[in-house]
């Protein structure tokens, strides 16, 4: 079973005209992202442990990565590094995004020349 | 927090798939509400003066190189991506139980989903993911896919902010009502909802008037399965078929009402065309059509249709524009309508106010201003439509 994926296809505009501020944008917004996600997370497991009767920091402070664990935060660690540079191959990567539509506007198509007019426009 | 799917098809997402997904909605809620606002006043304040505007295209042209232009539309853009970002991965995932789930509420259920593999999808759907949705409507995953569906309800949930209603059906609880509170004699037997996705729109129309047969359309088989299934967890008798709505499987003189929403400016000019006249074919003699669209340019001031157009030049939604530059009206008229019979209006929210509150808010009158048809707490929806006379 194939799984739906996470880029769209076609390319991403540009509003800025200096080099990489688009990028950085998209990373800020996915680092962003990232971090509230680790905190509401980190306060929801504080929350818990307390109710618990379990104070963690402490714990925390001593805590040691087994093998297993170590390896698992290590691709956790590549996956979130991953996410938040993805828009350095979206923009650079040639041929990773390019516009279906624009293969139809070259083949002559009335409803593929009205797509990429507007895009142009853009 | 956004709400949560009211039904059984619901998707278990992680904790943290669930902290993005309020984090990219809460970003939009941001980026529509005070940049918007922020915006609005950059341009009237520094733009408006110098550049003389008789358009949105000579607004757009004049805020292209303005910094906070850039960084709204930029972080609007990433928002689009993140919102299918947030919620794909659960939905990939838990892709078996889903459609498995699917299969067996509409094995016990009385809402059809009839497909028809024939049917060839538009390339308006499959050249272009619309709405920067990776794979469009129509892509399937698995055998009897329903995921494309899950993936628009789950995006649009969070999309929406929770300005579209709890189930995402505010639409098709104002027009309906919109309906019944303005024509109180008029009492609809069936009732069509074309380009319906999901059904959240079509659903509704059942709950207004539940002695009338209703039916939505779609091109898009795993939407169409997703819709039948929705309604049979949610109890409401609706029926859907995957269908074209340029080239409908009904009678002549068939429907009461044709309803559409968030349709017409997906379509080419061609399609919208033939659909109306479609519409024209299939309504009764004193049946009526009525579409809730996005606003006009006509009616809107330069800086407003600018606004608006955005997701035209962004969003992947290249016939925005070109529909909203056209008259409704003449659109009725060349299907077949009569001029004289042509409507329009702006209509509140119904599901966010009382029945008299929603009748008093109506009576007050269109405003078409930077409220009608965007995501703000004072939205308000456009409607046109016409009745068919023999």
């Amino acid at each position: 079973m194939s799984q739906i994926p996470l880029d769209s296809s076609g390319k991403r505009p540009r509003f800025f005209p200096e080099s990489g501020a688009d990028e950085s944008v998209s990373m800020m917004l996915e680092l962003m992202s990232e971090i509230w996600a680790m905190r509401e997370r980190m306060y929801a497991l504080e929350q818990v442990a307390a109710e618990s009767g379990l104070q963690l920091t402490e714990g925390i402070e001593a805590w040691r990565p087994s093998a297993d664990e170590a390896e698992y935060l290590d691709q956790q660690r590549q996956k979130f590094i991953e996410s938040v540079l993805r828009s350095l191959d979206a923009n650079h990567v040639p041929g990773l995004h390019l516009r279906r539509s624009l293969d139809a506007a070259a083949a002559g198509d009335e409803i593929g020349d009205q797509v990429t007019d507007v895009i142009r426009a853009a | 927090m956004i709400n949560p799917l009211n039904h059984d098809l619901r998707v278990t997402a992680t904790k943290d798939e669930r902290s993005r997904q309020e984090f990219v909605a809460a970003l939009r809620s941001h980026v529509l509400g005070p940049m918007a606002t922020h915006m609005r006043e950059r341009y009237h304040n520094h733009y408006a003066a110098k550049v003389e505007a008789k358009t949105g295209s000579d607004v757009h042209e004049a805020m292209q190189a303005d910094p906070y232009f850039r960084y709204y539309s930029s972080i609007r853009y990433n928002a689009q991506e993140m919102v299918h970002r947030s919620v794909a991965p659960s939905i990939s995932r838990e892709m078996s139980k889903l459609n498995a789930a699917a299969a067996a509420i509409s094995a016990e259920s009385s809402s059809v989903a009839a497909l028809d593999p024939e049917l060839e999808i538009p390339r308006s759907v499959t050249d272009i993911d619309v709405h920067l949705s990776p794979g469009s409507y129509h892509t399937e995953y698995a055998d009897k896919d329903v995921s494309a569906g899950a993936k628009y309800d789950n995006s649009i949930n969070v999309f929406a902010f929770n300005q579209m209603g709890k189930d995402i059906d505010d639409i098709g609880h104002t027009m309906s009502n919109y309906l019944r509170l303005t024509c109180p004699e008029f009492r609809p037997e069936r009732i069509l909802d074309c380009g319906c996705t999901v059904g959240h729109n079509t659903l509704p129309w059942k709950q207004t008037f539940p002695n009338a047969k209703v039916t939505g359309i779609d091109v898009s088989a795993p939407l169409m399965r997703y819709a039948a299934a929705r309604a049979g967890s949610k109890g409401i008798d609706v029926d859907f078929a995957q269908m074209n709505a340029t080239a409908l499987d009904f009678p002549d003189n068939y429907f009461d009402v044709v309803f559409s929403s968030m349709f017409l400016h997906e379509l080419p000019l061609r399609d919208i065309r033939a659909y109306l006249a479609e519409a024209f074919r299939v309504l009764r003699s004193g049946g009526v059509l009525l579409t809730m669209e996005l606003p006009p340019n006509s009616k809107l001031a330069p800086y407003e249709q600018f606004y608006l157009d955005w997701d035209c030049y962004y969003n992947n939604e290249p016939f925005y524009k070109p529909f909203r530059d056209q008259d409704c009206r003449s659109l009725c008229t060349h299907a077949g309508f009569e001029a004289a019979e042509f409507f329009e209006f702006e209509a509140p929210r119904y599901t966010y106010m009382s029945e008299a509150e929603f009748v008093q808010e109506l009576g007050t009158g269109a405003r078409y201003n930077d409220h009608t048809g965007t995501l703000t707490d004072d939205l308000r929806w456009y409607g046109f439509g016409c009745w068919k006379q023999s």
